[in-house]
């Protein structure tokens, strides 16, 4: 029996060889009893360094205040990540607002049809607080659910100062939109007018001549 | 508000790596200190597996930290820190092995196969005294006895939970070499524990004072 060599046990003692060389190695132990012993005997030197242990030189001090100090962060990240969470969901449905309102006027000109910018703002918040519901709906802490309340009740009331926000803009395009209307109207008048007086003033000019003619 | 920033950075502030680079870099005083918090237990363990002695495992780690600082500008970008601070570690116990004129040579056993001492130090180490009275005594004096290079490859696999591969960096040495070498540091400390625990008995206790010198 050829056995292998007592280097190429090692990895395989401490697990850190491939599968297929341990499945090797392991075959050949259960047939050999000398390799068998030998790793036995290894194993055995292995569990007794175990029982020197090193006297601390400094007792516990390392690992609690680790663990306090993750703890610390995990919740300053916590607080953190809801703060920029509400204020950035803030800031998003105002541009979405803004820049909707913003491209409608622009590509109109005309009249905006006030109905239909206030179903888009309310679709657009609608769709925000249809994010919230299933938070709220989910287990969590006393502390979670009240702050998942106040995230709702902070957008309620960003939603309420948004809407009074897109009436004024909404009141705005309209009174302009009317004294546009009127002005062009006016103008048209006035155009009008003056073309009916230059083809009257033509007409007779044409009458004249034609009895000078005669 | 800054510091608490600065304290949240901290927290999160990278790995050993990172502040060995600050420090290397920006000659950071505050990353030295994170790396003197972290590493100064392990370093210290280390050297007190190697040496068996505690003040000479305190004077090694302030040395290795010394070398650390005098050294960090030699340090490199993507180095592993923990290989290079091992590498000094390991070197600093190496040099106090040969300046060191207190040894201990055990032959293994002699012509009939039984365990013999041969006494080269003259006078007990600080802790010689007290070693019968600690736990795992027989381990760490049969350590004491095994050859550095056997030692080191044993201490950094079992006591620094080190992968073999680990300990080949550190070492500087190929990975059979370190498979090859522990096979022998754990026959031959399979060895001296068995002698030991032969010499231990209460009948020859007088006898191993006698012989043993630590």
């Amino acid at each position: 029996m050829i056995h292998p060599k007592p280097e190429e046990w090692i990895p395989y003692l401490y697990q850190e060889c491939t599968p297929e060389t341990s499945a090797l190695l392991k075959s050949h132990l259960a047939e050999c009893s000398e390799c068998a012993a030998r790793l036995e005997k290894w194993k055995a030197v292995g569990k007794e360094l175990q029982t020197w242990k090193a006297p601390s030189t400094r007792t516990g001090r390392a690992e609690f205040p680790a663990m306090w100090k993750w703890a610390a962060a995990a919740v300053i990240l916590l607080t953190i990540g809801f703060g920029l969470g509400n204020r950035n969901s803030r800031q998003d449905l105002n541009v979405a607002v803004q820049k909707a309102l913003r491209d409608q006027t622009a590509s109109l000109g005309a009249a905006v049809p006030a109905a239909h910018l206030t179903n888009l703002v309310s679709s657009l918040v609608a769709a925000e607080m249809a994010k919230l519901v299933p938070l709220q709906q989910t287990r969590g802490t006393e502390h979670d659910r009240m702050i998942i309340s106040e995230f709702a009740g902070l957008l309620q009331r960003t939603r309420e100062e948004d809407q009074k926000a897109v009436f004024a803009m909404i009141s705005e395009v309209s009174t302009k939109n009317s004294s546009d209307y009127v002005a062009l109207r006016k103008d048209l008048e006035t155009l009008a007018s003056a073309t009916d007086d230059e083809i009257r003033f033509s007409r007779q000019k044409l009458l004249q001549l034609s009895y000078n003619g005669k | 508000m800054a510091t608490l920033f600065n304290k949240v950075i901290q927290l999160f502030g990278g790995g050993d790596e990172e502040a060995m680079w600050r420090l290397s870099t920006q000659n950071d005083q505050q990353s030295f200190a994170e790396l003197m918090n972290r590493w100064e237990r392990p370093v210290h363990d280390l050297c007190y597996r190697m040496t068996g002695d505690h003040q000479k495992a305190e004077d090694l780690k302030q040395e290795a930290f010394t070398r650390v600082y005098l050294k960090r500008a030699e340090y490199r970008k993507g180095a592993k820190f923990s290989t290079w601070i091992w590498q000094i570690a390991l070197n600093l116990c190496h040099d106090d092995f040969r300046k060191c004129s207190r040894r201990i040579e055990l032959s293994l056993c002699d012509a009939d196969g039984n365990p013999q001492f041969q006494e080269i130090s003259s006078a007990p180490g600080p802790d010689g005294q007290t070693i019968t009275n600690e736990e795992g005594a027989l381990v760490r004096q049969a350590l004491m006895q095994l050859p550095e290079i056997y030692r080191s490859v044993l201490v950094l696999r079992h006591y620094e939970n080190l992968k073999l591969k680990e300990i080949a960096e550190v070492l500087q040495i190929p990975e059979g070499t370190v498979n090859s070498r522990m096979a022998e540091a754990l026959s031959q400390m399979a060895v001296l524990l068995a002698a030991q625990k032969c010499v231990a008995t209460p009948s020859s206790n007088t006898d191993l004072k006698e012989r043993l010198v630590l």
